[in-house]
C-alpha cells in the first residue's frame, strides 16, 4: 500500500521536475539531491556502488519517514546490446534533479558575471 | 376640619410624588451620565491595560526570539568547531540539541508563512541528514572530507538560512 502511494508520489514528482516546477538543491550527501516544502522534503540518492536509485520521504522533522527502491541495471546489462534499459521514474527523477542543480548553478554564474 | 385634611392630604402626597418625579428626573440623567462617563473611562483603561499586555507579549516574543537565534546560532558554531576537533561522540550528543531547537521555533511560530516554514525544514532537513551520517561513520574518526562538508554546510545555515529567517521573523513579529 505505502509503495503503491510511494509510486505516486515519484509519479508527481517525476511530472513536475520534467516541467521545472521543483527547485532541486543538492543535499549534504554525495550523490544526493534534495527538494524542500513548509513541512515536508523529498531526498533523491544514487549509489553506485550499491547499485541503487532510492527516494526519501521526509517529515517536518527531518526524519524519513517512507522510502523507495530501485536496483540500478549493473555495468554488463548496459553493455549487452541486446538488453534494452529504459531507466525508471526514479531515475529520471534523479536525472533531472541534477540537470536542474547545475542548470541553477550555470544560470547564476552567468549573471554574476554579465553584471560585472 | 377631618374631611378638609382628607381630602388636602392625599392631593399633597399626589403633588409632592409629582415633584420628586420631576427633580428626580434630572438627577437620574445627571446619575446615568456619570455612570456612563464612568463606563467609558473603565473601558478606556480596559482597553489600555489590554494594549499594554500586548505590547509587552511582544516585546517579549521577540526577545525570546531573538535569545532562540543566538542560543541556535552559538550551538551551531559549536558543531563547527566539535568538527574541526573530530569529536564524534560529543557531537552526536549535540546533534538532536540543535533539531530540537529548529523544532521548538517552528512550533513556537504557528503563524509564520510558507517560505518561513520552507526555511525551517530546510535547516531541520539538513541537521537530521548530518546527524544520520555521523551515526553511519563507523569509526570515532570523522573523515576529512565529510568535516570539510559539513562545516560548509553550517556556514551556509548560519549565514544565508538563519539570517534570512531571523529577518523574516523579526519582521513578521513587527507587523503582527
Amino acid at each position: 500500500m505505502a509503495e503503491s502511494r510511494m509510486t505516486e508520489v515519484a509519479s508527481e514528482l517525476l511530472r513536475l521536475s520534467k516541467v521545472n516546477r521543483l527547485k532541486w538543491e543538492k543535499s549534504i550527501r554525495k550523490n544526493e539531491y534534495r527538494v524542500v516544502f513548509p513541512d515536508v522534503a523529498f531526498s533523491i540518492a544514487k549509489d553506485h556502488d550499491m547499485g541503487y536509485c532510492q527516494l526519501n520521504l521526509i517529515d517536518d522533522s527531518g526524519q524519513v519517514i517512507e522510502s523507495i527502491r530501485i536496483e540500478l541495471p549493473n555495468i554488463l546489462d548496459l553493455l549487452d546490446e541486446e538488453s534494452e534499459h529504459s531507466p525508471s521514474d526514479i531515475e529520471t527523477i534523479y536525472d533531472l534533479a541534477e540537470v536542474y542543480v547545475k542548470d541553477a548553478g550555470i544560470t547564476k554564474a552567468l549573471e554574476v558575471l554579465r553584471q560585472e | 376640619m377631618f374631611s378638609f385634611y382628607s381630602r388636602t392630604i392625599p392631593v399633597l402626597i399626589n403633588e409632592l410624588g409629582s415633584i420628586a418625579s420631576i427633580v428626580g428626573l434630572p438627577l437620574s440623567l445627571v446619575a446615568l451620565g456619570f455612570a456612563l462617563l464612568q463606563l467609558g473611562k473603565l473601558r478606556g483603561e480596559t482597553r489600555a491595560a489590554k494594549d499594554a499586555a500586548e505590547e509587552a507579549r511582544k516585546l517579549f516574543q521577540r526577545d525570546l526570539t531573538a535569545t532562540e537565534m543566538a542560543r541556535l546560532r552559538e550551538r551551531i558554531r559549536g558543531l563547527s568547531d566539535l568538527h574541526r576537533n573530530g569529536d564524534r561522540s560529543t557531537l552526536l550528543g549535540q546533534y538532536p540539541e540543535v533539531w530540537e531547537m529548529l523544532i521548538r521555533i517552528r512550533r513556537r511560530h504557528p503563524n509564520l508563512s510558507d517560505v518561513q516554514r520552507g526555511q525551517i525544514q530546510s535547516a531541520i532537513e539538513t541537521v537530521a541528514n548530518m546527524q544520520r551520517q555521523l551515526e553511519e561513520i563507523d569509526t570515532d574518526v570523522i573523515p576529512s572530507d565529510i568535516r570539510t562538508d559539513f562545516n560548509v554546510e553550517l556556514i551556509r545555515l548560519q549565514s544565508k538560512l538563519l539570517a534570512d529567517l531571523e529577518d523574516e521573523l523579526e519582521k513578521s513579529e513587527t507587523e503582527e
